[in-house]
């Protein structure tokens, strides 16, 4: 495989805002929240839904941004539980707002992840703003019912505090808190206190408290001035409060200072940082506290029982500011993370510090900004609302970098959402949240070092999209729009004339997985867990499938050839009673339009429902190419199929019948291989269950962003991550690792030694709360302790240590995997019999080769960060892929105020 | 010319100089097989029947093991130095120290309990491997004292006690009231006043062992507990220097810590003691006299990995020990039970990741009072320092340990692991911390390192207070007792009290701060790999004008016992003899007080290190050379991978200068006049040629280098004129001086003596020495050229012509490490010593050095000579390197061996030994007879005739009328006499304990120049006390009686 490692691809950073939970900590029993999501606001207007379940951190969702629409706030709100017939309680919905450079708060639509709401008023800008907390009825100042919402408080520009109502499924500007002062003095930080208590910082070293019910200044705290030299006036970056009713402020002289409830006395003061303190958190029971600053330190700070606070430590886990934090502290996951500058989110447990490592989440979007066109050795890539398009030469054509070819910039200020290019590099599709467009490109040989002539062509879209894919023909575009319709747009491509859509638009429904509306996440235009995340054909473009973030895979076939002869466009309303029209979910629709293009249209595949839903939301989706060799000539047009009279839409019924292999990688880095036409998991897939993974694999932290197929000679997969590159052999199977119970029943070892064996097995000890590793012994403070009397000498000591790790950490997936390497074995060994009927010798030597020959699987970690990786080359030769690389230190960032000449 | 002319010379003195040559070399060789023969009559030429009286290569040159008493020489020398000391005297003597003897054995049963009978003492000390312990060695075998007596009293010279020395690694001792401070040495406990900086008293512990570690008492602050390498610990009055009692425990006591024993008023003396790998903690309670019986010990801990920290709180109650990466807390189990053998610890070990490289516990009172303590909750806060230089502080640790063992122990939910431990970390060290301490109230920890900063946190608020730019790196910080001050010890040996208010010096404590090798270091001599450039010899200089009170020398900024890299050295010390105390310090070249001194990448920033020093005859000019070469890993970058680029970089960036400084006596310092940028250089590279010797004209100014060119240059000041006036300075009536290029000469290059081969080639010698005829007339050059098989030449240089008068080609100068005149003989020191008649051009004697496992380079770096123009002898100091098997990695024993000659006999006038040690510079005293030694552990001793010993120069008076000074007077005189015993007699048998010399009878009362001195203030006269006083003081140091009291107290 040749690799062009490259770092050209410009992919501007774009700071981390803002950050924000949906949940502050668990709600019910001993569990998380099923609809914990965590919301990242970037400066580039985008807001990422991540995932932190079970510390895999996927993110979900990007809601695409645009130009001058830095988000710098995010708050959750969560309607109030309800509880249905059976007395089961559902969750209230789960509301997602933001601000930015503007006077208003704006609601997102978490389904179609585009705006839905934005509040209204005269404001000035809004600087901050902060949702009241829950309505909780064992509180003991019962408020009215109907106040159950979580009201907003927002902080301007002018000084104004606005109070927003959320009731009602609306929002709704209800009263002023305060009114702007002389100073205007901008409000810089403000949370509740309480449901009718505010507290917010201002720009002129004051802390002010107001009652949200009258509008009256309770209290109001002044910092003092920075004294001489330094500027005149405080900055109160962030108030937060603490469970015991004090609260905490941050400001510009990198102080914090702790606050008494009651009377609102500043009862320490800690200086912790150099420069500013941007950010602060606060754990669960209040006894740890967190804060970033500009000097790029996260500091951590404990409360002893007699309630003072003290820094522990600090450590800079970024590389510049730290300008947001959030933080869950729940039985599962307990983890603070902050964001900043640089990009990367953090996280940091907080149950566990001391015992667990910090983690950094991928930087890098998930789904890769690049595109190929291997066979005009192009590729793509595109930030914001721009395209780049490059021409890689061949690698032994000398060093000569890859050249920008083509630029296009978008009009309209929208970010793009996905880009599809033909494999001949002659289609571009762009498509963001307001519009898809199609470009064409010309003169595309590899040949000429010219650059690429663009030109735009018609779609008869509408709306925006969500993803967009070419058939690698070009004659097909998928478009999953806002609304996670699925929809087929037939291009047609003729020698003399220019590509052209056909107006008509065939849309695909995916399955009903009927499903509970009612989760959390969803909103009024649809359910947030079945957003497409993934969508990509074939390599022969007759098949389709689409993955959503419930896990659910749906896939449609081709039907019919391909018939220049017949009717571009042949549209009917087909009724329900219609012979062979199977599709038992169109039952419900008694009237339904079906569209022919030129002797083809999609079915759904009719071993869909065969699909299993995946344990985890799906991280990648990619079928494997069908090898030429593998796929028959194609008969040219639908012999036989012609309109008559009686059936004046005739086509065919025929489905391609070459198995397509499906590969799905769940967040949990599963592979899934499914046979598509068959509908079931491939062999490989069956034979080689997780528990088989290399363990290298299996400690991997980042999800999979993409891969790679090279089956011209071999059967093999690249997957990537960010920070790493692997390997597999798919016509072998993975090593097992030698189970308990085999080894058990093979040496009638004691129970003490399979502990043991166990424990070697693991890799690095992964943590328990959503953040990194256990922390290696040596870079714990403290690793053992033991204890002795004065009359003990060291022979008789008994080594009662504690270490840091005590040995009672459950092994989680540990039992399940024994159970199913019983099964693996049980497949892998059945088959060596149905193959060799003459038995163990056999098995002995296959084991042997299996020795002898190298391990099915590779990988590096050298690459990374990767941005992406795509394969540039004409199929038949030898794979050539280029790896873009954005390492941190090329990042683009602006000058740092503290530390800038280390 | 001059090449020309010293090449035909060559020529012509070639084939007598194979000869002779061959003579030296084989002198060199034959003594040593059979010690016996005299072979130069066999095998040599008539040249030197005619000549010499059979030069005479002496087998008393490894005579160390035997002592065939040095009167003997002296006499068949024929030249008795001091025909004045008779027999009668010794006679007298030897009664006297035998009747001493017979008395001290009859009192040594009766001592204390558990003290140790002489021999075994004496084998004690002899097997102790203590650093710097050294003395004038015992020459004959214990037993045997007659001879030894008798020789005693006749030898010629005498070797002083040391002077300086290094203060022990251990936190300095404040006195209760905050006026003196304690600080041990290796041989003496010194005290000084806080508020002069001055040397108040010093109690000379024992001569045969060395002290390890001191404490005070904590019932009686007068009293201070000393623990020695002799495995004992005695108990001293510091306020007045008497002894009070001695303890034998058999095992070295490496700290000690004093507490209070609670509801008595008596000392617990917590031990740690190392007995064959384990590492035991025991407390004692020590009883003197009557009570002696009721000594008790009892065990609290044994530990097989060592104790680096030992702190006891709360009467005991709590024990905290660090070891290498460990912390051990203690707590007594019974508490109601003050009984000794009740003392029950329960530890807790909790094991750290990194190293740890200091601590300090802390437990907050509630004002103290003595109820309140006992109830004291166990809050124990700990700070750790590690290696990285991270402070971990950890508090309340054993409620924590306490809640971690009963969840395991319990099982319950809620489970508490280690990481609830949680320390604190404070991390702004960039290297290990080397000093932690709470502040007495426990808001502040005040921590120090390599970075030479003290660094103060407030630990509430998070704040930092910084005092940077302390001179060295800082070993260990203490605080007063009553928080007013701290005291700290830097690594340059030196100790300051800082206040705590303002942070500012109350008391600068300053040490000999030469370059000081390690005992480790030593004993790794013979490692081929090791390149050991710290055994170069430390530029020191005499300064004429003071009778030979100052000493000049070389120092390095920083010497952190920790190792770390070898240091330049660009500053220069002047030492006052007579004051025994350093009078001034000053850079020489730039260094990094005031800069950064680490690089961005982690590295020291070397500064450039003065290699050669002399003051001129006159003492108005000091001509220094020093030179710098940037770090190899500083030119990584051009190197290309090739790191012979790397070194040929190096050289071409190196930096030498030449600077002469004039004396400023007002302010007595140095004021650089000139500075010359390479003085000698490479032409064919233009680079800056390293400079081998340099040496001062004795008859005038001027001075002479010698540099890898093989150019003499001699350079001399000229008065500036201007048009025939003379340029006269603003602060000065002579006129202003311009250092100039005198006169160079050309050497001739090795291959220029071989007619056959005309190779022009350039040969870089391997080293060069200098040498002045008394009168300046005449410079002798010697060159080593750098293969092993080139014998080398010395040429004899006319300085007013330039001309080369003779190359001595005759002698093997392979390796040569010293040159001298001395009045008509030239004296060599290479691989032997030569002494040639230059008069009469030839050999007058030769003796061989040899020190088997060790590479000839090595060796030759740790000779050195001197010579004195004033009696006429010269000193050699060689190294005593001994192995108990040939192939063993370490030496065992290393000494330096002095020895004095006479250019007329091969066999020295006298010898001693220097033990654990190497001698790192010898000059001659200018303007007296005698030599000075400074050693690797940088202590000074005075080398001189005994006769002269009395004409030691008088300082002048210096004291306090300090209250107590006059009390001490007294009991420091007793001390005198058993210091001064062993100081003036070489071969004083050592194995007499001091309780045996105090109780000895004594005749005349002894009074030393420093008494003296002290009585008679250096201040001015007008400050003198009222002549009454004085003439008091006098009369009572000659006039009192010799005491033979309160010895007896142990």
């Amino acid at each position: 495989m040749d690799i062009h490692r490259s770092r050209f691809v410009p992919f501007p950073p774009s700071a981390i805002n803002a950050l924000a939970f949906s949940h502050t900590e668990a709600t019910t029993g001993n569990k998380d929240p099923e609809g914990l999501r965590l919301a990242l606001g970037r400066a580039n207007g985008n807001i990422e839904i991540w995932n932190p379940g079970n510390g895999a951190w996927q993110q979900e969702r990007v809601f695409y941004g645009g130009k001058d629409r830095s988000v710098e706030g995010l708050v959750w709100t969560q309607e109030q539980d309800t509880k249905d017939q059976k007395g089961s309680i559902s969750p209230g919905r789960l509301r997602l707002f933001s601000i930015g450079y503007s006077n208003s708060v704006t609601e997102w639509d978490l389904a179609t992840g585009l705006p839905a709401r934005h509040s209204d008023g005269n404001s000035s800008e809004v600087w901050c703003f902060a949702a009241q907390p829950k309505f909780s009825k064992y509180a003991r100042n019962l408020e009215a019912e109907e106040d159950a919402s979580q009201k907003l408080v927002a902080g301007c520009a002018d000084g104004t505090l606005l109070l927003l109502s959320t009731a009602d499924d609306d929002l709704r500007f209800e009263k002023f808190v305060a009114r702007s002062t002389v100073k205007k003095a901008r409000v810089l930080s403000v949370t509740f206190k309480d449901r009718r208590t505010v507290i917010a910082g201002f720009a002129d070293s004051t802390i002010r408290v107001y009652d949200t019910r009258n509008g009256f200044v309770i209290r109001t705290i002044s910092l003092g001035n920075t004294g001489a030299g330094g500027p005149r006036e405080t900055l109160v970056w962030k108030v937060k409060t603490l469970p015991n009713g004090g609260f905490v402020s941050g400001d510009s002289t990198g102080n914090i200072c702790i606050y008494d409830g009651k009377n609102y006395s500043q009862t320490q003061r800690i200086s912790a940082h150099e420069a500013d303190v941007l950010d602060l958190a606060v754990s669960r029971d209040g006894t740890k506290l967190f804060s970033g600053g500009m000097d790029c330190r996260t500091s951590y700070y404990t409360c002893n029982q007699r309630g003072k606070w003290r820094e522990v430590s600090h450590q800079r886990y970024h590389e510049h500011d730290v300008k947001a934090m959030a933080v869950y502290d729940g039985p599962g996951l307990s983890a603070i993370v902050s964001g900043g500058i640089d990009t990367q989110p953090i996280v940091v447990p907080i149950r566990n510090f001391g015992k667990e490592l910090h983690r950094g989440l991928p930087a890098l979007p998930h789904s890769p900004p690049l595109v190929s066109a291997p066979d005009a050795r192009l590729m793509v890539s595109w930030w914001n609302c721009e395209v780049r398009v490059w021409r890689v030469k061949a690698q032994d054509d000398g060093v000569e970098k890859p050249k920008v070819v083509a630029r296009l910039a978008l009009q309209g200020e929208e970010n793009i959402s996905s880009v599809s290019i033909t494999r001949d590099g002659t289609l571009l599709a762009v498509s963001t949240a307001r519009e898809v467009k199609l470009f064409q490109l010309l003169d595309t040989s590899a040949e000429t070092d010219s650059g690429i002539r663009i030109r735009k062509l018609e779609l008869p879209l509408t709306l925006g999209a969500r993803i967009v894919r070419f058939t690698p023909d070009g004659k097909w575009l998928a478009t999953i729009d806002v609304a996670n319709e699925v929809l087929m747009t037939r291009i047609i491509r003729a020698e003399d004339e220019r590509p052209r859509a056909l107006q008509k638009i065939s849309r695909l429904q995916r399955l009903d997985r009927g499903g509970d509306s009612s989760g959390a996440l969803s909103s009024a235009s649809g359910q947030y867990s079945r957003s497409i995340s993934h969508a990509d054909f074939s390599s022969d473009g007759t098949v389709f499938a689409v993955a959503d973030l419930a896990g659910y895979v749906d896939t449609w076939v081709t039907e019919g050839h391909e018939d220049i002869t017949a009717p571009e466009v042949d549209a009917y309303a087909s009724d329900a009673a219609s012979a062979d029209e199977d599709d038992e979910s169109e039952d419900g629709h008694s009237f339904k339009e079906r569209i022919t293009f030129r002797g083809q249209r999609w079915i759904r595949n009719p071993s869909a429902h065969l699909f299993p839903r995946l344990r985890c939301a799906p991280a990648l989706l990619s079928f494997e190419p069908v090898t030429e060799s593998a796929s028959r000539p194609e008969p040219r047009g639908n012999p036989a199929v012609h309109p008559t009279r009686r059936n004046p839409h005739a086509h065919s019924h025929e489905v391609a019948d070459t198995e397509h292999r499906l590969l799905v990688v769940s967040a949990d880095q599963q592979l899934y291989l499914f046979e598509v036409l068959a509908g079931r998991m491939s062999e490989w897939s069956r034979r080689n269950p997780p528990s088989s993974y290399p363990t290298q694999y299996r400690i991997l932290k980042s999800p999979a962003k993409g891969c790679i197929w090279d089956i011209q000679h071999q059967q093999r997969l690249w997957l990537y991550g960010e920070g790493w590159l692997f390997m597999f052999d798919l016509s072998k199977d993975l090593p097992i690792p030698d189970t308990v119970e085999a080894h058990d029943a093979i040496h009638g070892e004691d129970v003490e030694s399979k502990a043991s064996k166990k424990r070697k097995r693991e890799g690095p000890r992964k943590g328990v709360s959503g953040a990194g590793d256990a922390v290696p012994v040596k870079d714990a403070p403290v690793t053992k302790l033991r204890r002795f009397d004065s009359a003990e000498d060291d022979e008789s000591r008994v080594p009662a240590q504690i270490d840091l790790h005590d040995t009672q950490t459950a092994d989680f997936d540990e039992e399940f995997d024994d159970e199913q390497g019983a099964l693996v074995s049980l497949r892998r060994s059945k088959e060596v019999v149905d193959a060799t009927i003459t038995g163990d010798r056999v098995q002995e030597s296959a084991a042997e080769q299996r020795k002898r020959s190298p391990e099915p699987w590779w990988h590096t970690f050298q690459y990374r960060p990767i941005l992406g990786l795509v394969p540039i080359g004409k199929q038949g030769q030898s794979l050539e892929v280029v790896l873009v690389e954005r390492p941190s230190w090329e990042l683009d960032l602006p000058p740092r105020f503290v530390g800038a000449h280390e | 010319m001059v090449d020309a002319n010293g090449a035909a010379q060559l020529k012509r003195k070639r084939e007598g100089a194979e000869a002779q040559r061959k003579k030296a070399k084989t002198g060199k060789s034959k003594p040593v097989a059979n010690g016996t023969v005299t072979p130069s009559k066999k095998s040599s030429a008539a040249l030197e029947q005619k000549s010499t009286p059979t030069p005479i290569v002496t087998p008393e040159v490894k005579s160390d093991r035997k002592d065939k008493s040095t009167p003997k020489n002296v006499q068949t020398n024929g030249t008795p130095p001091n025909p004045a000391t008779g027999t009668p005297s010794s006679s007298q003597t030897k009664d006297k120290a035998q009747a001493k003897a017979r008395k001290a054995a009859k009192q040594a049963a009766p001592a204390v309990k558990g003290s140790v009978e002489q021999n075994d003492e004496t084998e004690d000390v002899a097997s102790a491997k203590s650093e710097g312990a050294t003395e004038t060695q015992v020459l004959a075998a214990p037993k045997d004292k007659e001879p030894k007596r008798k020789g005693r009293q006749s030898d010629p010279w005498s070797i002083s006690a040391p002077q300086g020395g290094w203060f022990l690694p251990q936190d300095p001792v404040f006195s209760p009231d905050e006026k003196y401070l304690l600080l041990g040495k290796l041989r003496a406990l010194d005290v000084y006043a806080v508020d002069t900086s001055l040397l108040v008293r010093s109690l000379p512990l024992s001569s045969s062992s060395v002290a390890l570690a001191y404490a005070l008492s904590s019932t009686n602050r007068d009293l201070v507990y000393v623990a020695s390498s002799a495995g004992n610990i005695s108990l001293w009055n510091w306020t007045d220097g008497s002894k009070l009692g001695r303890w034998e425990f058999g095992s070295n006591a490496k700290h000690l810590v004093v507490v209070e024993q609670p509801s008595v008023a008596r000392d617990l003396v917590f031990t740690h003691e190392e007995v064959k790998d384990k590492h035991i903690v025991s407390v004692h309670a020590l009883y003197t006299g009557e009570e002696a019986s009721k000594t008790e010990v009892k065990q609290i801990l044994q530990n097989s990995r060592p104790i680096t920290g030992m702190q006891v709180l709360l009467q005991g109650k709590l024990v905290v020990l660090s070891t290498a990466n460990s912390m051990i807390v203690g707590k007594r189990q019974k508490r109601n039970k003050t009984a000794l053998q009740e003392f029950e610890y329960t530890f807790r070990e909790f094991e750290m990741s990194r190293r740890v490289t200091t601590f300090h516990a802390f437990v907050p009172m509630p004002d103290g009072n003595d109820k309140a303590l006992a109830e004291v909750h166990d809050h124990l806060d700990l700070a750790v320092g590690d290696d990285e230089g991270a402070i971990h502080l950890f508090d309340d640790v054993i409620t924590k340990f306490v809640a971690v063992e009963r969840s395991l122990k319990e099982k319950s939910e809620k489970k508490v692991g280690l990481e609830s431990l949680a320390p604190r970390r404070l991390h702004w060290h960039r290297s290990a911390v080397r000093s932690l301490k709470w502040s007495l109230d426990g808001n502040y920890l005040i921590s120090g390192g390599d970075e030479t900063v003290i660094n103060i946190w407030q630990l509430a608020t998070g704040e930092q207070q910084h005092l940077p730019h302390l001179t060295a790196a800082i070993e260990s910080i203490a605080i007063s007792p009553s928080g007013a001050s701290y005291g700290v010890t830097l690594a340059n040996n030196s100790v300051i009290v800082l206040s705590t208010s303002e942070l500012s010096a109350k008391t600068n404590i300053v040490g000999i701060q030469t370059r000081r090798i390690s005992a480790g270091k030593l004993h790794r001599l013979t490692d081929p790999h090791h390149t050991a450039n710290y055994l170069e010899p430390v530029p020191m200089d005499v300064y004429p004008n003071n009778n030979n009170n100052h000493l000049i020398f070389v120092t390095p900024s920083t010497q952190p016992r920790h190792g770390g890299a070898t240091r330049s050295e660009p500053y220069v010390q002047t030492f006052d003899i007579a004051n025994q105390r350093p009078v001034a310090r000053q850079a020489l070249t730039r260094n990094n007080a005031t800069d950064p001194n680490v690089g961005p990448d982690g590295r020291p920033i070397p500064e450039p290190s003065v290699n050669l020093l002399r003051i001129s005859h006159d003492g108005a000019w000091l001509a220094t050379v020093d030179e710098w070469i940037p770090p190899a890993a500083d030119l990584t970058y051009i190197e290309e991978g090739v790191p012979e680029f790397n070194a040929e970089e190096r050289i071409l960036r190196r930096e030498v200068y030449l600077k002469i400084w004039r004396r400023d006596e007002q302010n007595a310092q140095w004021i650089l006049d000139a500075r010359i940028d390479a003085p000698h250089f490479i032409e064919g590279l233009s680079a800056h040629a390293r400079v081998f010797d340099l040496i001062s004209n004795p008859s005038g100014d001027g001075f002479a280098t010698v540099g890898e060119d093989r150019v003499v240059r001699i350079w001399k000041p000229k008065t500036r004129m201007v048009d025939g006036v003379v340029v006269r300075g603003a602060d000065r009536m002579q006129g202003l001086v311009n250092w100039t290029l005198d006169r160079a000469v050309k050497l001739p290059n090795k291959l220029e003596v071989d007619e056959a081969s005309e190779a022009s080639q350039e040969t870089i010698p391997r080293t060069s020495r200098l040498a002045f005829s008394v009168d300046g007339s005449v410079l002798a050059v010697g060159v080593s050229w750098a293969s092993n098989d080139d014998p080398g030449v010395i040429h004899i240089i006319d300085t007013e012509d330039g001309s080369i008068r003779r190359s001595i080609t005759e002698v093997d100068v392979t390796v040569l490490s010293g040159l001298t005149i001395l009045g008509r003989h030239l004296i060599i020191l290479g691989s032997a010593v030569v002494v040639w008649d230059m008069i009469m051009d030839r050999l007058v004697y030769s003796i061989p050095i040899t020190i088997p496992g060790v590479r000839v380079a090595t060796h030759s770096q740790m000779l050195r000579l001197a010579v004195n123009e004033e009696d006429g002898t010269f000193a050699v100091s060689t190294p005593r390197l001994v192995k108990k098997q040939p192939e063993d990695e370490k030496f065992t024993k290393i000494a330096a061996k002095v020895s004095v000659y006479s250019p007329n006999s091969s066999k020295p006038l006298w010898h001693c030994t220097i033990r654990e040690a190497v001698v790192m510079g010898l000059v001659a005293a200018k303007s007296g007879r005698g030599f000075i030694a400074l050693d690797s552990s940088s202590n000074i001793r005075t080398i001189s005739p005994t006769v002269a010993t009395l004409k030691l120069p008088s300082p002048p008076p210096e004291s306090t009328l300090d209250p107590t000074a006059q009390a001490m007077e007294v009991v420091e005189e007793e001390e005198d006499e058993e210091e001064a015993e062993p100081r003036s007699t070489s071969d004083l048998q050592l194995a007499e304990s001091e309780e045996l010399l105090r109780t000895a009878e004594n005749d005349k009362p002894v009074v030393r120049p420093e008494q003296l001195q002290q009585v008679f203030d250096s201040g001015p006269s007008h400050a003198l006390p009222p002549i009454r006083d004085l003439f008091n003081a006098v009369v009572g140091l000659y006039g009192r009686k010799p005491r033979a009291t309160a010895a007896s107290a142990a």
